[in-house]
């Protein structure tokens, strides 16, 4: 359950898959701004998806065994990654329509109006997903700790994007 | 002795092509929508659908082209089937991915099912505003005015987004799992939003008779949230120029 058959099979291809869906947004985001904001922005999202999960993950995983209800450390790791290939998912879905609505309006804060509420929106999914994998299937579930993360998570995640989005 | 429910009894169409599915579609929706659930024979049925949308807007669209007369028929009864067909291919991708993260694996649906229960769902729109068209033909030869046909054609396209919504609900209700309805919802606020932008760059639709010039679609000013962004500016009495063009300037 914490780990996609895909991943099991095929780690890369899981990779790649995993992070299309931020690519694609992030796409999305730079599309008003031409090609090298575009790339630039590709790039970037991914890299704050990684790197905040990167720094954040061990946080949950300490907080968890401090409440006596972690999993074991690979499943944390497990799930985390599998969360964030639910969030690749959404977000590769939402990615045809955040290119049209921010392809056809002429105001370059479009990409903004649309783009941040459909992360956010990916995001919030992933880390239901996240705790549903960890959780689910354990008699405790620190819901008020892990609530206390995922609004850490996405701080971090909002903060670092707020500063790419102000570059321009 | 034969009564008159024997005599009047005619045996359904269904089974007997793209006709045998708009009469499910009609007289049998909850069939339909088994077919739907148990992926039975999707692809006709979604070819059917898709023709069905395309004529059905096609006459509601040159219904309201009418109004002026002359190529803005042949322009309405193009775009129309466009913006429901395009933006049902933009948010369909949505459901799926949507149910694949919010539904447990023995309750996610397929694309193709998510793809026929939204065509479903638009073709029965899509019937119902294409029978409204008398209605809207009735307004148009009273003498009524530009902003009147605008409010009926508005409540017409109402009816058939409701008649739509019911038939996605009563979809989305067949499945197991709460995380469907949730999909459900998400699909539906984002079918608006995109429905809203692309009505708004293919426009003009009704257009007025005296209007000399009938472009296919107008330049790309903006979106329909930049407009409402501007109107809502403006009444708050902040411009962004100097004065609204004249009729004339615009030619």
């Amino acid at each position: 359950m914490n780990v996609s058959p895909l991943a099991e099979r095929q780690p890369v291809r899981t990779l790649l898959f995993t992070l299309a869906g931020p690519v694609a947004a992030g796409a999305c985001l730079g599309l008003p701004f031409g090609a090298a904001e575009l790339i630039s922005r590709s790039a970037c999202v991914p890299v704050i998806f990684l790197a905040v999960a990167l720094v954040t993950v061990p946080a949950l995983y300490v907080v968890s065994a401090l409440s006596s209800a972690a999993p074991p450390a690979q499943v944390v790791l497990q799930s985390a990654g599998a969360a964030l290939e639910d969030t690749s998912v959404v977000l590769l879905s939402l990615a045809p329509a955040l290119a049209f609505l921010v392809g056809t309006s002429v105001d370059p804060e479009a990409a903004t109006r649309f783009g941040v509420p459909a992360m956010l929106l990916a995001t919030v999914l992933g880390l239901r997903s996240l705790y549903q994998r960890l959780y689910a299937d354990r008699q405790k579930r620190p819901l008020l700790s892990f609530t206390l993360w995922a609004c850490l998570f996405l701080g971090l995640c909002g903060r670092m994007l707020a500063l790419i989005l102000s570059d321009h | 002795m034969s009564t008159a429910r024997e005599l009047l009894n005619v045996e359904p169409l269904s089974g007997a092509g793209p006709l045998g599915t708009v009469d499910q579609l009609l007289r049998d929706r909850p069939g339909f929508l088994e077919r739907i659930a148990t992926e039975r024979d999707l692809a006709s049925t979604a070819r059917a659908l898709i023709l069905t949308i395309a004529v059905s807007a096609a006459i509601f669209g040159a219904t309201i082209g009418a109004y002026r007369g002359g190529t803005q028929i042949l322009f309405a009864a193009l775009k129309l089937p466009l913006v429901v067909l395009l933006t049902a291919g933009i948010t369909c991708p949505v459901l799926t991915g949507l149910s694949r993260v919010l539904a447990r694996d023995a309750e996610r649906s397929s694309l193709q099912q998510d793809l026929a229960l939204i065509l479903s769902a638009l073709a029965l729109g899509a019937i119902v505003i294409a029978s409204l068209s008398p209605l809207v033909l009735l307004v148009m030869s009273s003498g009524a005015g530009y902003h009147t046909v605008i409010l009926v054609v508005v409540a017409c396209c109402a009816a058939g987004g409701l008649a739509s919504a019911g038939l996605f609900v009563r979809g989305l209700l067949r499945r197991s799992g709460k995380g469907h309805l949730v999909s459900g919802a998400l699909v539906l606020v984002l079918f608006a939003i995109v429905g809203a932008q692309l009505t708004w760059t293919l426009r003009p639709y009704l257009v007025r008779p005296r209007a000399t010039e009938v472009p296919f679609v107008r330049a790309l000013e903006g979106g329909f949230f930049d407009a409402v962004h501007r109107s809502s500016a403006s009444s708050r009495g902040v411009f962004f120029r100097d004065e609204a063009p004249l009729p004339e300037e615009q030619r």
